[in-house]
């Protein structure tokens, strides 16, 4: 293959790439450089991973323990929410896209409701777990 | 709600902060149930209790207020107001360093 044969090759695949972007749901386009709606749903991955795996380990100890009851419960509340959260993490990112696209206000407040009681059991099966040790 | 839709920019950013609450109280907790679990001919049992309570004190404190405190910046966002100040930071600062000063010394002399 000659060089330019090589360049042509090269256009028309980045012809391509930019008809399939165009051709693509603009919700979906990046909102502003910063990327603020992804880099808000990484913190809510983060959070909702932290929420379930902190909760399964504690529930492993607690039963390691020997102790069950509240704590277990908390503990498996705490495990409920963040599975809850990470199921509608993508559909949140969704909708915020598109709030951002059409300039609607932003107010979700269901899911920070979610990672809120979540981490108030978790640390409520952690006081329970400390004091009775 | 009064006032009006601030930038989203900055509410997004009030909700990362939010989440970086929760996250550190997760953190916190995670750390008073790993002192509680450490078997007890390790560590002095009293100090290793204490220790265990101060971090799952603060981690309860951080939860609790995480919620409010998210939504009085949104309220002061969408006011123009100047922002809450961060007033707990210390306690949480010289707490988790309070809290593994002791431990290391635990640890050394164990």
């Amino acid at each position: 293959m000659t060089d330019t044969e090589a360049d042509t090759k090269a256009d028309t695949e980045a012809d391509t790439e930019a008809d399939t972007e165009a051709g693509a749901d603009p919700t979906l386009v990046s909102w502003d450089p910063g990327l603020q709606n992804e880099r808000t749903r990484l913190a809510w991955v983060r959070t909702a991973v932290t929420l379930c795996s902190l909760s399964l380990v504690a529930t492993g100890v607690t039963v390691r323990h020997g102790m069950g009851g509240v704590a277990l419960a908390a503990f498996s509340f705490g495990a409920l929410c963040g599975t809850a959260l990470l199921a509608r993490v993508g559909a949140r990112f969704l909708r915020l896209q598109r709030a951002l696209h059409l300039g609607h206000p932003l107010n979700f407040m269901t899911d920070a409701l979610l990672a809120w009681w979540g981490v108030l059991a978790v640390v409520a099966g952690a006081a329970i777990f400390v004091l009775s040790v | 709600m009064d006032g009006h839709e601030p930038d989203p920019r900055f509410t997004l950013a009030n909700e990362r902060t939010f989440l970086t609450w929760l996250s550190t109280s997760l953190a916190m907790s995670a750390g008073g149930i790993a002192m509680a679990a450490v078997p007890s001919h390790i560590f002095v049992d009293w100090i290793k209790t204490l220790l265990a309570v101060v971090l799952v004190v603060l981690s309860a404190v951080t939860a609790v207020m995480a919620y409010p405190r998210w939504r009085r910046v949104q309220r002061a966002l969408r006011r123009q107001d100047p922002l809450p100040p961060p007033a707990l930071a210390p306690l949480f600062g010289y707490g988790v360093a309070g809290v593994a000063v002791i431990a290391l010394v635990l640890i050394v002399l164990a």
